[in-house]
């Protein structure tokens, strides 16, 4: 939770800032933030391709164990679809995009705004912090109606770090593993996911 | 295009990530590095949202939006995966 506020705070940051109209010229530059971007998905690339860890996690997990991040990925984009049939403004691939950052927003809404604007990229942003806050806020309802998967499914990416804690104390300590074995296959889908789906329904 | 820049940049660092798997002070660097970065290009779009009347205006329209899909995509989620596990989860074996 301490780092979305931080993070939060950038965002927030740069919309007074703007809205004052204090900022130098170079910085409203579109194109510093393509480069950043680009430079971020490097780093990204390099951080999981050198982590040791996670070719061991990967090498242990069973076929079974990837049921829940891939019902995860099939719901978040049929959910998203569907709710963008009654939305004339977002496109099909968008809402698609958006549900695919699994609760994934800093990197979710980074990449949309990128590659869809800055209103795909709002959209994106607040979409998947509200992912994050339903989870911990509906958690100990989601297990009553839905069963024990249903928190980390809710959570998403973000069931191996800031929901981890609910999905421990409601659906029980065992389920830890496959919170974050399920977290982290969502996290690594999101940076390949999010632009595929732009390109694929654009 | 951009998209496909993003994709193959990832790609790249991916298969270059591996070269420096027993260099723990690259990853350590690498993820402090993504951190920040991640602070700037949010602190970025927040400039860019600023600048556009537009996107400022339709704040509480789009909040809407992202409201519905991100009920939609909670509902979506827990509704598969409760289907799947009714389908191929028996006796608990996942947990």
């Amino acid at each position: 939770m301490r780092s979305s506020i931080i993070i939060l705070s950038f965002f927030a940051l740069g919309i007074i800032l703007a809205l004052s109209g204090l900022l130098p010229r170079w910085m409203l530059n579109e194109s510093l933030s393509t480069y950043a971007l680009y430079l971020l998905m490097l780093i990204v690339g390099i951080s999981v391709g050198s982590d040791k860890s996670m070719s061991e996690i990967f090498r242990r997990m069973k076929l079974v164990h990837l049921l829940v991040p891939v019902g995860v990925i099939l719901g978040s984009l049929a959910g998203a679809v569907i709710v963008s049939l009654f939305i004339h403004q977002i496109s099909h691939g968008t809402a698609m995009a958006i549900g695919a950052g699994f609760g994934y927003y800093s990197l979710s809404a980074i990449l949309i705004s990128g590659i869809r604007g800055d209103e795909a990229g709002v959209v994106a942003l607040l979409a998947n912090i509200f992912r994050e806050v339903f989870t911990l806020v509906m958690a100990p309802f989601l297990v009553k109606l839905f069963g024990r998967f249903s928190i980390i499914a809710s959570g998403g990416a973000t069931a191996m770090d800031t929901t981890l804690p609910v999905i421990v104390r409601f659906s029980g300590k065992e389920m830890t593993v496959i919170a974050i074995l399920s977290g982290i296959v969502l996290s690594l889908l999101v940076p390949v996911l999010v632009p595929f789906l732009l390109i694929f329904f654009s | 295009m951009s998209v496909v820049v993003v994709i193959g940049l990832f790609l790249v660092g991916l298969i270059a990530g591996r070269f420096f798997k027993s260099y723990s002070v690259v990853r350590k660097r690498a993820s402090l590095f993504m951190m920040w970065a991640v602070y700037l290009l949010l602190f970025f779009l927040g400039i860019s949202v600023g600048n556009n009347p537009d996107v400022i205006e339709n704040i509480p329209q789009l909040g809407l939006q992202a409201f519905l899909l991100s009920v939609g995509a909670v509902i979506g989620s827990v509704v598969v995966v409760a289907l799947l596990m009714l389908l191929f989860h028996k006796n608990n074996r996942l947990s």
